[in-house]
């Protein structure tokens, strides 16, 4: 009867390390929500995952471009979110005609926001570069939403 | 049952079910995509091309708030009929229909009108169930937010997210025909929501939005000129090109000014100082709406 219970012990250990899960990554999607939540009151417009490796020595950071439209005398907020599982932190850049206007990283202090406001003027298309702090392999996601009319 | 059966029993139990919600899961990705839908020969635009200039069409959400911002009552006559969504039988006219929707669904949101949605969200789900995207409209959370009128920034974010994840998912599996389509049909019915009110409020803000989206109706002409082999779209292309010849003689300025920032309560504003300026008669503009009307009515069959 001993050897019995000691069987059915095994069993449930071995019904237990099958159901095991290993800890789970954190994934884009749970980036998004997380992230949007984060935007506070603002509308909720679009979302961008990036998924960047790390430079290698010598070599510029990796980074991704996208486009976007943005329209006159409207409050944006741009919501930048980087995975706890990647050691890069995410920094967002948005041109206008090759000229750099809003950045959520502050050279003259060496701050990176983890969101910013843009409050825009000229309808038109913008270009958006996300790059990781320093070349390293990141993955974030950067939410775009609406604050209001200006 | 003797104790080496109910232990077989213990042991193999969650093997067998984990092999089997596997298997559940493989199918439900593994959906088919009719031949009828797919894109039909080579693109003119490559699909980064196509994805960018996707992206630079702006969301409806952004109309139907500069609407609510004039403070103009809601009005249910500006929205497209939902009654008859049996008549739209082809892939093509379902996901130009789907944008239509779309675009309501914003306004109906942006006014808190819950009750009304309802009729658009089972539409919706109907389309886009029809073209093989259902699977990213979440219609009962959706249902069950609008019905018992709750957390409303949710229902607005769980929609608009749909609607980008069906985007994606039609441009990400060589169906971005159909997300062209649902961008136009969004387009339109943001346009003609813009001239109705306009009608009714002439408001300067809303005159600008008209006008500037000579920019937009741009980007839109080379998505849906990529398509011109397909008989469907080359009437779509006609249709739409009658507004833009309209855009011809509206013109947007520039004035150069250098961006200030601040922080407030802690967060990074940046203030864009370089403005843009449209500049359009009151004859054209009324030409743009009324022209607007008619395509997009065309497209409902009304």
């Amino acid at each position: 009867m001993k050897k019995l219970y000691i069987i059915i012990l095994l069993a449930i250990f071995a019904t237990g390390f099958v159901n095991l899960k290993p800890a789970q990554a954190q994934t884009g999607e749970e980036l998004v929500n997380i992230c949007s939540g984060l935007a506070d009151d603002a509308t909720y417009l679009k979302d961008y995952t990036v998924k960047l490796s790390g430079a290698a020595p010598g070599e510029d950071p990796p980074s991704q471009k996208k486009s976007l439209m943005l329209r006159k005398n409207t409050q944006y907020r741009f919501t930048i979110c980087s995975s706890r599982d990647y050691p890069g932190r995410a920094i967002l850049k948005v041109y206008s005609s090759s000229k750099l206007l809003v950045s959520n990283y502050v050279v003259a202090t060496g701050k990176v926001y983890p969101s910013v406001d843009f409050k825009c003027q000229k309808t038109g298309p913008y270009h958006l570069w996300i790059e990781f702090e320093d070349g390293k392999e990141g993955l974030a996601v950067m939410v775009l939403s609406f604050v209001k009319k200006l | 049952m003797n104790v080496k059966q109910l232990l077989y029993i213990l042991i193999l139990a969650p093997l067998i079910f984990s092999c089997k919600s596997s298997s559940e899961k493989g199918s439900d990705d593994a959906f088919q995509v009719p031949d009828s839908v797919a894109n039909q020969g080579v693109l003119e635009v490559s699909e980064q091309a196509m994805e960018n200039i996707t992206e630079n069409i702006s969301s409806h959400i952004e109309t139907a708030a500069l609407i609510k911002n004039l403070n103009v009552p809601f009005s249910k006559d500006y929205l497209a009929p939902t009654d008859d969504v049996d008549q739209f039988s082809t892939n093509f006219d379902q996901a130009l229909v789907l944008g239509i929707y779309g675009a309501d669904l914003g306004y109906l949101n942006m006014y808190n009108k819950t009750t009304v949605s309802l009729d658009y969200l089972r539409s919706i789900r109907k389309l886009a169930n029809n073209i093989k995207v259902g699977q990213f409209f979440d219609f009962n959370t959706l249902q069950r937010l609008a019905k018992n009128n709750e957390n409303l920034d949710s229902l607005m974010y769980i929609s608009q997210r749909n609607f980008n994840q069906m985007d994606q998912y039609l441009r990400e599996n060589n169906r971005s025909n159909l997300s062209t389509l649902m961008i136009a049909g969004g387009w339109i019915e943001g346009l003609y929501l813009s001239g109705q009110v306009f009608r009714n409020e002439p408001d300067p803000e809303l005159r600008e939005a008209i006008g500037e989206q000579k920019i937009i109706l741009g980007d839109l002409m080379i998505l849906l000129k990529n398509y011109r082999n397909n008989r469907d779209f080359r009437r779509l292309i006609k249709e739409f090109r009658s507004i833009h010849d309209l855009y011809k003689d509206v013109t947007i300025t520039i004035e150069q000014g250098e961006p200030t920032q601040e922080v407030v309560d802690g967060r990074l504003v940046i203030q864009q100082n370089t403005k843009s300026i449209v500049n359009i008669s009151d004859e054209r503009l009324k030409q743009i709406i009324d022209e607007s009307v008619r395509v997009r009515n065309e497209i409902l069959n009304e």
